[in-house]
């Protein structure tokens, strides 16, 4: 039985990003999990937050980027089934890497038989990684919806109000630029 | 072409169109592919780290247990010095009452305002959002049945009309329950009511038994007793 009366409309709200919503869910099952992971897991009560919080990240990534529309269990038989596997992750030093690493070869099959286009590709993600923060709104916006929320050039025309779907892609396509020009500059001293 | 890239770099094609989009690349597309998909990576990792954020600051918005600063404790006990001892424990159980209590907020059922809710229960919940506690209770009132939520929520609208003992029935049927949804909390805003009530005797024992749990009341009912 669900706690609201449709998993799937919270989970419609989340998608649009309604922070009310995810506080919602984060606050209904947080009790519960803490209290369960520690008695289960034996693991403190600190640990057993931030594995709730890293849960609930993923949950909302997946839904945020369309993995997941509806769920074939209950919500919170999803969230512990995640956590789960989570806390088990920790006891696992072998397990302990990144979730953005998980898969990356198996995805990006070129990369690991060209070690130039690797190179290229570390350099980059260091780039992105020492600009995010300074990266202007705009461009923060819509290399968001592109990357993060998997949305089509044609949706994310609509959300950012360009008149064309190539307006769009033109735009992103200079936020790049930009992170390409931002990262080769000189860091300011102080 | 685009589309197929766009699609590439969202990783929504299958393992055979993913090696076939990469085998019809050129040397130079190869390299603009890998230049992007670091981007992707990096960028990723960075909303990724403010949605982490964004979920960890949930924290800060926890049921609110007020907490008196060291600074307060001095001056009241200052305070305290000059006041007689009557006066003490009559204004300043009030006045604790008032630092540590909150309304719970609703994280049971969202209501969506503005939208017409559909059922008794979703009427009861969109009534105490709005903070209107008496109409909430009309509602929870004409329920066939009462969740373990619906009596903790009905219990905290009694509180907000200052019906006292009607709070305390409501969070009693789910202490007795002993493993009830909202049990500690309930526990928790039962001692709130005796501290209002200025009932030391029922209030400490649930001070007693929540500080020794492990719930989220745990370290503000000893926090609390200290000071009483």
């Amino acid at each position: 039985m669900s706690f609201y009366s449709s998993e799937k409309d919270v989970i419609d709200r989340i998608r649009q990003g309604d922070g009310q919503a995810m506080e919602k869910v984060y606050f209904r099952y947080r009790s519960e999990f803490v209290r369960w992971s520690r008695g289960k897991f034996g693991i403190t009560e600190e640990d057993a937050l931030d594995h709730y919080q890293d849960v609930l990240t993923i949950f909302f990534e997946k839904v945020m980027n369309g993995s997941i529309s509806l769920l074939n269990s209950s919500l919170k038989t999803y969230l512990f089934g995640i956590g789960k596997n989570r806390v088990k992750q920790q006891f696992d030093s072998k397990m302990r890497i990144s979730r953005h690493e998980e898969g990356l070869a198996e995805h990006y099959r070129f990369l690991a038989e060209d070690k130039g286009a690797e190179l290229v590709y570390q350099e980059a993600k260091s780039q992105a990684k020492m600009v995010f923060d300074s990266l202007g709104k705009g461009c923060k916006e819509i290399l968001r919806l592109f990357y993060f929320e998997k949305k089509s050039m044609s949706e994310i025309a609509k959300i950012m109000g360009h008149k064309s779907e190539g307006v769009s892609r033109t735009t992103k396509k200079r936020c790049l630029e930009k992170i390409r020009t931002k990262s080769k500059e000189p860091v300011p001293n102080g | 072409m685009d589309d197929l890239r766009d699609r590439y770099l969202q990783g929504k094609l299958s393992d055979s169109e993913r090696s076939a989009f990469e085998q019809g690349l050129s040397d130079e597309e190869r390299v603009e592919l890998a230049f992007e998909l670091g981007i992707k990576e990096g960028l990723e990792e960075g909303f990724s780290k403010e949605l982490r954020n964004k979920v960890a600051s949930f924290e800060e918005k926890k049921p609110a247990k007020g907490t008196m600063k060291y600074a307060y404790i001095s001056i009241a006990a200052s305070v305290l010095v000059m006041a007689s001892i009557v006066f003490y424990l009559l204004q300043d159980e009030a006045s604790l009452f008032e630092d540590y209590y909150r309304p719970y907020p609703n994280y049971e059922l969202t209501t969506v305002r503005g939208e017409e809710a559909e059922s008794v229960r979703e009427r009861a919940y969109q009534a105490y959002d709005s903070e209107r506690y008496d109409i909430a209770i009309g509602y929870f009132s004409k329920m066939d049945s009462l969740s373990e939520a619906d009596y903790f929520f009905r219990g905290i609208c009694q509180i907000q009309v200052e019906d006292y003992q009607l709070a305390l029935d409501d969070f009693d049927k789910l202490i007795t329950l002993g493993n009830a949804d909202y049990g500690d909390a309930a526990k928790w805003y039962a001692a709130l009511v005796y501290l209002k009530l200025e009932k030391e005797s029922e209030l400490l024992p649930l001070l007693k038994d929540l500080s020794n749990g492990t719930s989220e009341y745990a370290k503000v009912s000893l926090e609390l007793m200290n000071q009483l």
